[in-house]
């Protein structure tokens, strides 16, 4: 919305490039006042607003990071390890297996993976030095 | 008369058993690309572009075409299952075809979704058939005016796919609408919101923003529990697996509503039906006699945004066979196929090649046929994916998401957005905002922005072009009445309620 | 059997004093060659690759398969900076366009021009012409200018970015006629001639293959052809030039390049391989379908055509108003 102001709102035929983003960001803006307003209001009535529960975030965030980790080890592992080590990850710690189906699931999944998508389909998924 | 006359001969060619193969195998990759997500049948035909060009022109087109369909079909089959839409078009299936698949019902989604296929299909080819050359003279109708007033009807629905906060919803939808904006401004050539990143010039992909609200967000908000036990009932019997009579019934106007909507769009160039199945989710849902059901897995909720996507199909040849002008990706390497083969794509095509153009119908025909009876059978097979232990299944739709997002473009960055889609996916379930509004404003926003400016350039910035033209005035006015229409409801309900307190 | 044994066998003792004899020249692709190009599937870049590479397999003037990948991404700003970083390799040729010398001039991050990379041929050159809708009041390109001069502004174009040829070339035939127009951008070739079939704009800068198809079908008019000559598969339309108009022609270039560094043998290896491909039947037939003008250049009358392309397009980017970078 900062940036909207830099391009020019209006040219001589119309709307230019700023035109929509300002829009937008005002309607945004105009939109979440109300949604803070009205809880508000809520909360000042006696109904007390379901506070969203955050238990379990940490976890959520633990599978995210790992998910982020594999994506960054993508171009440098390929995908066929770092998807093995993402597996291995979410089923050992997140779901608390053990490290034999972590690695049975993993292997698999991830062979699965690479004989459907890159042999049979020709999908070039990025190869680690090893060449898959 | 002498379409049947026409039509007979077009079976004759097609039924020709060289090209019952080529249609078998046209309609059985598009199935297999269709439930692979990020492969789409716009880089399959591509692919096969090279090998077509050394077939018939015949046999070529009903390949390419049965491709072009099949993927259709196929597309609806990862969105039920894993909540990650296959292809474009289908990520309205995944509202309520996702419900259903957690309510135990995977397998009656997925049948519906293949009969609606079949059926919408149909529908279309009918169509091509009997009113292409006055319903595409009727689409040429269509300027930026009344592209806008479709969009704004398009964003409309936003009304209807709100859940309990139709605030929540429309801040969602703006978000979506700030997301197009991003990359080249056509108009200016200027950047915008593109943090000086080469990768953000052309935009964000919408396939990115899908899988990582949709199915990603989905993972990590059901991270929560250890359990990692097997996640839905999947009942056993195959009478459970497929659509009872009160499914189909319930589908029936949706049918009807998703072919015709999905027919019409798919005939305007640039539209797609991406917007088909949105409009037709949102008229379903409008005339409803449950519309507060939408959103929980409602077997009319799937079979209307399927029908759409896939009568789209015959919409979308219609410019391509009538006028000689590609709608669509798709259809753009159809018109560069048929220049390989020595023919003249334009006005006069079918006049000049009207066994090419029968065949191709018939084969249609005959190729629907052969997807349902190649679709059904799999449905029981597919459902028992469900099976698996959430502990199995959640790593392996974190796998097919990177794949799918990695194979639209191959770029490592999109991979990277999607990890952060997949964050703002879980927050905005975990603060109850709605995400199909989000993509519904990522589709059409920049389809608005362009029609709204290009209207503007077009009368010098005389605002009243939006409004004076009378085919854009009808659906300002359908938009208008979908936006006031709910708010009547609930003001009715709120005075009924107050009469009552009063006695 | 035996003779094909015998034969093989001859080939190969060929092959091996060859190599010994001329070891500099030996190079051929050993595995899969990529043909780059910078849209997705559908786009003109991308059938036209796919059409070469069909060719080449066609005719089995390719030793080694062909695989056409496609790396989208900021106007071809990607595929650029992908090829440039591959410095010296031996199997991956580009597409290039006129966008690829339009760029590095507007985009500042562009980090190549065409003159870094390795030009390898140009292949084709696609002309234009200048068309109306049939029920059109303007019968030729005078009557046109002189309705755009009497009513500045109010006559519409439609077409695709501002860089792109459509513009470039509207601002040329502004410049020369003294008069002004509108341009409304569009995204895709199919919304652009659909705007002027239902008379939303008044003009479109439309391919004579296309072109011919709407003629015949009484849909659209041709008001004049671009190019200095006239297009041999539409004799009767007069080139702007006999109207009376000084306008350069601007056709739109398509060829290969290479990365940069490629090394000598191998550049001369693909040259060799188009200049055989541009001498086949195919490649011709090719070429007569999509009434394209054959473009085939390459060495120093390319690397020459480089050079003045660029000029060329940015004098007509500086006249368009689009700002420029370097």
């Amino acid at each position: 919305m900062i940036h909207a102001w830099d391009w020019p709102y209006l040219t001589a035929d119309g709307p230019g490039p700023g035109f929509f983003p300002l829009w937008i960001g005002i309607c945004i803006t105009a939109l979440a006042s109300v949604l803070v307003v009205l809880q508000l209001v809520h909360a000042a009535g006696q109904s007390p607003v379901a506070a969203t529960k955050w238990s379990g975030a940490g976890r959520v965030l633990a599978g995210w990071a790992g998910l982020m980790v594999c994506i960054a080890l993508l171009e440098p592992a390929g995908f066929v390890a770092s998807f093995l080590l993402l597996a291995v990850f979410l089923v050992m710690v997140i779901f608390r297996r053990g490290f034999l189906p972590a690695l049975i699931l993993g292997a698999s999944a991830s062979a699965g993976f690479w004989v459907l998508f890159v042999k049979l389909l020709k999908v070039q998924l990025p190869a680690g030095p090893w060449g898959f | 008369m002498e379409i049947i006359a026409n039509l007979m001969n077009g079976f004759a060619v097609a039924l020709d058993p060289l090209n019952l193969v080529w249609c078998f195998l046209g309609v059985f990759f598009g199935t297999v690309v269709g439930i692979l997500p990020g492969l789409g049948p716009s880089a399959t035909v591509a692919l096969l572009l090279p090998l077509a060009a050394q077939m018939n022109p015949t046999g070529g087109m009903i390949m390419m075409a049965g491709i072009y369909y099949g993927a259709k079909y196929g597309g609806s089959t990862t969105s039920i299952l894993l909540n990650v839409p296959g292809e474009s078009a289908s990520v309205v299936t995944c509202i309520d075809g996702f419900e259903m698949a957690k309510n135990g019902r995977a397998g009656p989604a997925l049948g519906i979704a293949a009969i609606s296929s079949f059926v919408a299909g149909t529908i279309g080819v009918l169509l091509l058939m009997l009113v292409a050359p006055p319903v595409a003279e009727f689409a040429l109708r269509f300027g930026p005016p009344e592209y806008f007033a479709l969009m704004a009807l398009g964003l409309s629905m936003v009304v209807l796919l709100a859940g309990k906060s139709l605030i929540k919803a429309l801040i969602s939808m703006f978000i979506g609408l700030w997301l197009a904006t991003i990359g080249i401004d056509m108009f200016t050539d200027g950047e915008r919101y593109t943090f000086d990143t080469v990768e953000l010039m052309d935009g964000v992909n919408f396939v990115v923003v899908a899988i990582g609200t949709f199915a990603i967000g989905e993972v990590l908000a059901n991270l929560i529990s250890t359990s990692g036990g097997q996640m839905f009932e999947v009942p056993k019997g195959v009478r459970n697996l497929m659509p009872n009579w009160q499914d189909l019934k319930d589908s029936r106007f949706a049918f009807v509503n998703g072919s015709l909507v999905g027919f019409f769009v798919g005939v305007l160039p640039g539209a797609g039906s991406t917007i088909a199945s949105f409009v037709s989710y949102g008229i379903e849902k409008a005339v409803s006699r449950r519309p507060e059901k939408f959103g929980t897995g409602v077997v009319e909720g799937v079979a209307a945004p399927e029908a759409a996507n896939n009568s789209e199909t015959g919409g979308a040849l219609v410019p391509l066979l009538t006028l000689g002008i590609p709608g669509s990706a798709t259809t753009a390497i159809l018109l560069a196929a048929l220049i390989m083969w020595g023919m003249r794509p334009g006005p006069l095509l079918i006049q000049d090649y009207p066994e090419m153009f029968w065949g191709l119908v018939a084969s249609m025909y005959i190729g629907n046929v052969m997807l349902l009876i190649l679709n059904l059978p799999l449905v029981p097979v597919f459902a028992q994916i469900l099976r698996l232990p959430a502990y199995v299944l959640y790593p392996l739709i974190l796998g097919v998401s990177i794949i799918g997002v990695y194979s639209v473009d191959h770029r490592l960055f999109d991979c990277w957005l999607v990890g952060v889609f997949g964050l703002l996916g879980y927050l905005m379930r975990k603060l109850e905002y709605p995400a199909a509004p989000l993509i519904l404003g990522l589709v059409l926003g920049d389809l608005m922005e362009n029609a709204v400016r290009q209207s503007l350039m077009m009368s010098r910035g005389d605002v009243s072009i939006l409004y004076s033209r009378p085919l854009a005035a009808v659906m300002l006015v359908l938009t208008v009445l979908v936006l006031v229409g709910p708010m009547f409801r609930r003001f009715e309900i709120w005075r009924l309620k107050a009469a009552e307190q009063d006695v | 059997m035996k003779t094909r044994r015998y034969a093989a066998a001859f080939s190969a003792v060929l092959a091996g004093m060859f190599l010994i004899a001329a070891p500099a020249q030996a190079f051929t692709p050993d595995r899969t060659i990529e043909f780059m190009v910078h849209s997705g599937p559908g786009a003109g870049n991308d059938v036209f690759a796919r059409a070469v590479q069909g060719l080449l397999e066609k005719t089995k003037l390719a030793p080694q398969t062909i695989q056409v990948v496609n790396k989208t991404g900021g106007g071809g700003l990607v595929a650029m900076s992908y090829l440039n970083e591959k410095k010296a390799e031996t199997h991956l040729l580009a597409v290039f366009t006129s966008v690829w010398f339009v760029n590095p001039q507007i985009r500042k991050k562009a980090k190549v021009t065409m003159q870094e990379l390795t030009p390898l041929a140009r292949l084709i050159l696609e002309p234009a012409v200048m068309t109306v809708r049939s029920d059109s009041p303007y019968k030729t390109a005078k009557e046109f200018f002189a309705a755009a001069k009497a009513n500045p502004g109010k006559l519409k174009q439609s077409g695709g970015s501002l860089s792109g040829r459509d513009n470039t070339t509207r601002h040329l035939l502004m410049k020369a006629t003294g008069t002004e127009w509108q341009f409304i951008s569009m995204k895709s070739g199919g919304e652009r001639v659909a705007a002027l079939l239902g008379g939303h704009v008044d003009m479109y800068i439309m391919e004579p293959a296309e072109a011919i198809e709407q003629i015949r079908a009484g849909k659209v008019r041709v008001l004049a052809t671009l190019m200095n000559k006239r297009i041999p598969s539409m004799p009767d339309i007069s080139t702007l030039r006999e109207q009376g108009y000084d306008v350069p022609e601007i056709p739109q270039a398509r060829g290969f390049v290479g990365p940069p560094g490629m090394a000598a043998d191998v550049k001369k290896y693909y040259v060799d391989l188009f200049t055989r491909m541009h001498g086949t039947p195919e490649w011709q037939g090719f070429v007569k379908q999509n009434l394209y003008e054959d473009g085939f250049l390459t060495g120093q009358g390319l690397d020459k055509f480089v050079d003045e392309y660029t000029q060329t397009m940015r004098g007509i980017l500086k006249e368009a108003g689009i700002k420029l970078v370097r």
